[in-house]
């Protein structure tokens, strides 16, 4: 039972993370609990859960977007992380959630 | 997941704007994967770098982020809410944003950026709202954009600029970035009309204000003859120099004028004379001051000074925040007024020597003028300036930018040319410069193409200087193609000795080292010149007293030094022994290295100082003037001999010979006095060891023999062969 348990646990682990792999290098939105907004594309989670994002930018309101280049989030300053989606695969990754 | 993988391939790539865009949120997802993942694990793409990863900038980090501080609020939200008012605007008032103006773009040439120094200013982010309710402040604020474009048009032309010395970054800002914009005198016609406004208010009103009005009228003149003074620089022509000094002249007084009329620094006197009188009422509390670190109290001075120097009316010290790039944001320090006023001054000063190079005539008077700017230590507009003027054809976006500039300010001269002009000043020694440098023109002649047919200045550091230097003839060919290649590299060579001088002191010392490497390859391009068939027939022609060796093996002996590789050795050893005098200065030898250093700069001065005689025995002719053109036509014979050719007298050196010879026997005696100076600095070192004064140091991990190798390795590294490296034993 236990060893039945560990292989589900096991397996549970790769999909989850067999899902953030797949949306590696996609674009998301960071929401940081001062308001601001940063977007770029995921490079890389860890532990901590801090994200690296490259080529970030900031959306200014009433301004261009300020180019950051490559940034980490840390987990403290992620209030909301959202996946860049078209309009067609939207249904398909709300299980993501 | 293929099909995810296949659809991702089609969506990602993109930031999408508006309404292409939707977003599903993934926090639940990450925080499954924050527990799932083993402790140091990570996920991460196939080309994700750890150590790429190490300079991301930390959202959050006010080190780091520079949005992390200061509120949001846009330009147009601060002004509807009043912080830069155009009506109502007082004479004080004006006058105090025009001096905060000044000091913010002082604080700019000391490193800060311009985003938070002079366009914190909401009044210069959005001018055109001055133009009816405060001509005056709209004219001073046109002049100060102005400038700033042609100060960042000057250092990044001049090419000495580094990125601890100013900040260039202008994105997000009413300044053109790339291609960088040249500087115009579009605003010269502005400041004189308002300068005009300002001297008449001035006569109908009455003291206070009328003082007021008359520091006004004085910061508008300084801001036009700043401008006009970079404007002359900048055409890199005699006529513009001279120009320029006349500006430069005039601002230095109007400068005087403006501070003596500074509300900041009358009220950094009233404040130093009001703490002065809490002092004397409270000595206890003067005594517990006196207790805090100094350190504490420069930093709450600095505080105050960072505080008070927003205080001016449209100041708003992070309205820019968002446009200070992604490079890890440096703190703004904003000057003093003192400081503000004590830097522009010896700005003005420095700048003054730097068009001393308009008296310039030859190369060692050129070497002469740098070495004599770069111990100044000006700041980097003074440098980049005294840079541009003397870069040649080796910096060549340099000439084309003064081509363009002369063209476009000559443009400009035509067109206004038939409007009324109000620029000129009952200032009867400086109009004539001033339209001169705005001409572009010393002579007041003009030609349909001009810029294109102007030669370069006499004093600029390209082929004419070069040959000079070294007693070769200017026109391709007359000494062989060896003699040719060997002047092309001595140019590119010398110009970058003189970037190397003119960089900030902790730059220069190392890259005059790296220019060791360039000597060297000289030195092999001056050994095959002297050896070569066509200059060797040159130099008997041209009647040199050097005999030229049989053999290669001969020309390396020091017996047969050539002409110019004995040139190159003493450039090389005089650049060498600036490299190491420089290391005192950056304070970088200990008391127990001084000996060895002193004894090498002994070495290298004896070596420059035996290249001086050799390269005076040979008695070149400057220019690789024949001395045989120099001879008498031969007289009628007495007894019917026709056309006896008489003994011609022995020749006398023309004037630029005579004054090339003149000045290696004086650098020969200066190299030789500095060279005894060093041995007599040796020996005190070894008496003062002697005496126990300065005991021999306790050397755990290398020996002497060690660290006096590792001292001079860069004089040892091959290809340098001239000057014969000196080692320990000797």
């Amino acid at each position: 039972m236990g060893a039945t348990h560990d292989q589900q646990a096991h397996t549970s682990e790769s999909s989850n993370i067999a899902q953030l792999k797949s949306i590696l290098q996609r674009f998301i939105r960071v929401t940081n609990p001062q308001g601001r907004i940063i977007t770029g594309e995921l490079l890389c989670v860890d532990k901590q859960g801090n994200l690296v994002l490259g080529k970030a930018q900031e959306e200014v309101p009433k301004a261009e977007p300020r180019q950051m280049g490559m940034v980490l989030v840390p987990m403290h300053q992620q209030k909301n992380v959202e996946l860049q989606v078209a309009l067609g695969e939207k249904l398909e990754h709300l299980s993501l959630q | 997941m293929e099909d995810r993988i296949g659809v991702s391939k089609v969506v990602g790539g993109s930031h999408m704007q508006g309404g292409g865009a939707s977003y599903v949120p993934i926090t639940g997802l990450l925080e499954r994967v924050r527990q799932d993942l083993p402790l140091g694990e990570m996920v991460h793409t196939d080309t994700f770098s750890l150590f790429e990863a190490m300079s991301a900038v930390e959202l959050g980090n006010v080190k780091m982020d520079a949005a992390m501080s200061g509120s949001c609020k846009s330009v147009e939200e601060l002004i509807q809410e009043g912080a830069a008012p155009v009506e109502g605007l007082t004479p004080a008032q004006t006058l105090l944003i025009m001096e905060r103006l000044l000091v913010m773009e002082a604080s700019w040439h000391n490193g800060a950026a311009l985003a938070q120094t002079v366009f914190a200013s909401l009044y210069m982010l959005r001018p055109d709202r001055l133009r009816d309710n405060s001509p005056l402040l709209h004219a001073y604020c046109e002049g100060v954009k102005a400038t700033c474009i042609a100060v960042r048009w000057l250092v990044m032309h001049g090419a000495v600029a580094e990125e601890e010395d100013i900040n260039c970054w202008v994105q997000g800002l009413p300044i053109p970035d790339m291609p960088v914009p040249l500087p115009d005198a579009r605003c010269l016609p502005l400041l004189d009309q308002a300068t005009q406004s300002a001297k008449g208010l001035a006569k109908g009103a009455t003291a206070p204000e009328a003082d007021v009005y008359k520091a006004i009228a004085a910061h508008l003149e300084f801001r036009r003859d700043l401008h006009g003074a970079l404007l002359g620089l900048g055409l890199k022509s005699e006529g513009g120099v001279v120009g320029a000094v006349a500006h430069l002249t005039s601002a230095q007084a109007r400068l005087q004028q403006v501070m003596g009329a500074s509300p900041g620094l009358q009220q950094q006197q009233r404040s130093i004379a009001d703490s002065q009188n809490g002092k004397d009422a409270s000595g206890a509390a003067s005594t517990q001051k006196e207790g805090q670190g100094c350190e504490a109290k420069q930093q709450q001075r600095q505080q105050q000074r960072q505080e008070s120097a927003f205080d001016a009316p449209g100041f708003v010290e992070n309205v820019n925040k968002y446009l200070l790039g992604p490079a890890p944001p440096r703190a703004a320090v904003v000057m003093s007024t003192e400081a503000a006023y004590a830097y522009l001054k010896s700005m003005l000063g420095h700048l003054q020597q730097a068009t001393d190079v308009m008296h310039v005539r030859g190369y060692r008077a050129l070497v002469q003028h740098i070495e004599r700017f770069a111990r100044l230590r000006a700041g980097v507009v003074a440098r980049s300036a005294a840079h541009y003027l003397i870069a040649g054809k080796a910096w060549g976006p340099a000439m084309a930018s003064a081509t363009a500039l002369r063209q476009a300010t000559e443009a400009e001269g035509a067109a206004a040319s038939g409007t009324p002009n109000n620029s000129s000043q009952p200032t009867p020694d400086n109009s004539k410069h001033r339209d001169q440098a705005a001409s572009g023109d010393k002579d007041g002649s003009s030609s349909a193409n001009p810029a294109q047919d102007v030669p370069p200045p006499p004093w600029v550091l390209d082929r004419p200087i070069m040959s000079e230097a070294c007693a070769l003839p200017e026109a391709p060919g007359a000494a062989g193609p060896e003699a040719d290649l060997f002047l092309d590299q001595i140019v590119i060579a010398s110009s970058n000795w003189a970037q190397s001088m003119l960089l900030n002191s902790c730059r220069q010392r190392r890259r005059l080292r790296r220019g060791l490497d360039d000597w060297a390859n000289i030195y092999q391009h001056a050994l095959n010149a002297d050896m070569s068939e066509e200059f060797v027939a040159f130099t008997k022609r041209a009647q040199w007293a050097w005999t030229p060796p049989k053999d290669e093996v001969e020309a390396m002996n020091e017996f047969y030094p050539g002409p110019l590789s004995t040139w190159v050795e003493c450039q090389t050893a005089a650049s060498e022994a600036l490299h190491l005098l420089l290391g005192f200065e950056l304070d970088l030898y200990q008391p127990s290295e001084y000996a060895m250093v002193y004894w090498y700069c002994s070495v290298l001065l004896g070596v420059q100082r035996i290249t001086s005689q050799v390269m005076h025995s040979y008695r070149c002719p400057a220019g690789g003037a024949s001395k045989a053109s120099m001879a008498l036509p031969a007289k009628p014979g007495k007894k019917g001999n026709k056309g006896r050719a008489a003994t011609p007298p022995s020749p006398l050196p023309d004037a630029s010979t005579a004054r090339r010879q003149a000045g290696l026997i004086m650098d020969a005696v200066r190299t030789e006095l500095l060279s005894s100076m060093c041995l007599g600095l040796v020996r005190l070192q070894l008496a003062l060891k002697v005496a126990g004064i300065v005991p021999d140091p306790i050397l755990t991990f290398n020996s002497q023999r060690e660290r006096f190798d590792q001292r001079f390795a860069a004089f040892h590294t091959p290809p340098l062969v001239r000057p014969e490296p000196m080692g320990y034993g000797e």
